[in-house]
């Protein structure tokens, strides 16, 4: 192992260790790695942005008269074309001189509208059309025999058999309070709901596995149609609109905490990956 | 006309053409929207080293009235100037191995990701703290949270098959559900934002004063 490698990932574990200090409490330690990564990231940026954009794309052109390999005229049209951005950047810092600071709008103006022209079609394309046409898969399954096409039918027909039990026993003991008179009439509410919901579960099954029809998009589209019915809000949230969004707030929440599980997950992996690295480097002072 | 009408009217110009131009496959109007675009991304580079120059001038200040914890911001200059000097001023910044390379992998990358990773043991503790099982909706997002963080670790499928085939159905149907429709809500937000913002109604990126 060579000295320098030794020295780089040293200097990488102390700023780990410097920064897992903040468990403690906010230190010293903690500042310094912050501090410092601040100004190293701002540091890398620029040196990146710099030889991406500005120097192939101004630096080059008008002052080594060289545009993409070629060579270019001085005062010639592509001159002029990096000459311009050069200088609408360059008005950017007219904000540092409060007379002359409104100048910074131009360019401004033309990055904010640019950016917001350039991202309505793909906007448009990606988040709304595309998704449309996802959540339009058919209801109804139309395949050969023997082909699968809803491979998450068992769960869901499973969960709503589960949903019609649970929706059940809620109306007949909360509601119709059928389960107040005692305690055999709530165990008798609960066994017809579980008969229900499992009569429920197998009828959806045999629809599925006749491909008559495709609970997971049946239920995607409902999901899909809650969501939205909950996000707007120009009419009030009752009658129908209230109970689709009602089930829209289950599939928010039920979406929340899948992000949230994900979430967590990806920084424990984080975590792991940050631990091994420490272990790592005690290692290779044994190697 | 030169303070407030004119960036109005290049915001509508630039885009109104940055739409258009999707529509429009002519070969000028390609070899104008490649310019345009270059522009762009210019300035976007020009705006981050802006942004540079007041953390510069925020830090300068600091040390200059001898704040109290001036010294850090000594850090973050030695930390800028180290990367500047190793990307400008060594031949080969960009070269796997180079000093500039290795600044990044062994400082930034490992403060970043430990600062990421940090986030798993508050995440943790603010939903030990937050997490109750008081309403239905609550119950819901327990239970939710609780099977993916379940299934996507090994102890899950050791416990049953089923938390596995769970969290896939949870990811790809109710969450896919609710995120389409997020995803179309925010899709036509942006879109009207974009409108306004070319059509001269959404005005906060000029800021104040006249």
């Amino acid at each position: 192992m060579e000295f320098s490698t030794l020295i780089w990932t040293t200097i990488g574990v102390i700023l780990t260790l410097c920064v897992y200090s903040f468990l403690y409490k906010d230190n010293p330690f903690y500042k310094f790695a912050e501090h410092l990564v601040v100004g190293a990231s701002a540091g890398y940026y620029l040196v990146i942005y710099y030889y991406n954009f500005i120097d192939p794309n101004v630096v080059r052109p008008v002052f080594q008269l060289e545009h993409g390999g070629q060579a270019i005229a001085l005062g010639g049209f592509e001159w002029w074309m990096a000459l311009i951005p050069g200088l609408l950047g360059l008005l950017l810092y007219a904000r540092f001189f409060p007379k002359i600071a409104w100048v910074g709008r131009w360019p401004l103006g033309i990055y904010v509208g640019g950016y917001a022209g350039l991202g309505i079609s793909p906007v448009m394309q990606a988040r709304v059309i595309d998704q449309m046409r996802a959540a339009s898969s058919p209801l109804a399954s139309i395949v050969g025999p023997g082909e699968v096409v809803d491979p998450f039918a068992a769960v869901t027909n499973t969960a709503l058999g589960f949903v019609i039990f649970a929706v059940m026993t809620y109306f007949l003991l909360a509601k119709r309070h059928l389960g107040s008179r005692g305690i055999a009439a709530m165990i008798g509410v609960i066994a017809a709901s579980a008969v229900v919901g499992y009569g429920g579960y197998v009828v959806l099954t045999a629809l599925s596995a006749a491909n008559v029809v495709s609970t997971t998009s049946i239920l995607l589209v409902v999901g899909l149609l809650g969501t939205l019915a909950y996000f707007f809000f120009s009419l009030r949230h009752t009658g129908l609109l209230g109970g689709l969004a009602r089930i829209g707030i289950v599939f928010l929440m039920v979406g929340f905490g899948a992000s949230f599980g994900y979430t967590v997950m990806s920084r424990i992996s984080l975590l792991i990956g940050r631990v091994g690295f420490l272990i790592d480097w005690i290692g290779m002072f044994s190697s | 006309m030169l303070r407030r009408r004119l960036p109005l009217l290049l915001c509508f110009i630039a885009g109104l053409f940055m739409a258009v131009q999707y529509y429009v496959p002519h070969h000028s109007v390609q070899s104008a929207y490649e310019t345009l675009l270059l522009w762009l991304q210019t300035l976007l580079a020009f705006a981050f080293l802006l942004g540079t120059v007041s953390l510069i001038r925020v830090h300068y200040h600091k040390i200059r009235n001898k704040a109290a914890d001036r010294g850090f911001s000594l850090v973050m200059f030695a930390g800028l100037f180290a990367m500047l000097g190793l990307g400008f001023f060594h031949p080969s910044h960009h070269a796997p191995g180079s000093p500039f390379n290795l600044m990044f992998l062994n400082v930034q990358v490992p403060i970043e990701a430990t600062m990421f990773s940090l986030l798993a043991f508050y995440v943790a503790s603010a939903a030990f703290r937050a997490f109750r099982a008081r309403t239905l909706e609550a119950t819901l997002l327990l239970v939710a949270a609780a099977i993916v963080m379940l299934g996507r670790v090994p102890i899950g499928e050791m416990i049953s098959s089923t938390i596995p085939e769970a969290t896939r159905w949870i990811l790809e149907v109710p969450n896919l559900a609710a995120k389409r429709g997020i995803m179309i809500g925010v899709g036509l937000g942006m879109m009207a934002t974009s409108l306004k913002i070319i059509l001269g109604i959404e005005r906060a990126w000029m800021g104040g004063g006249d």
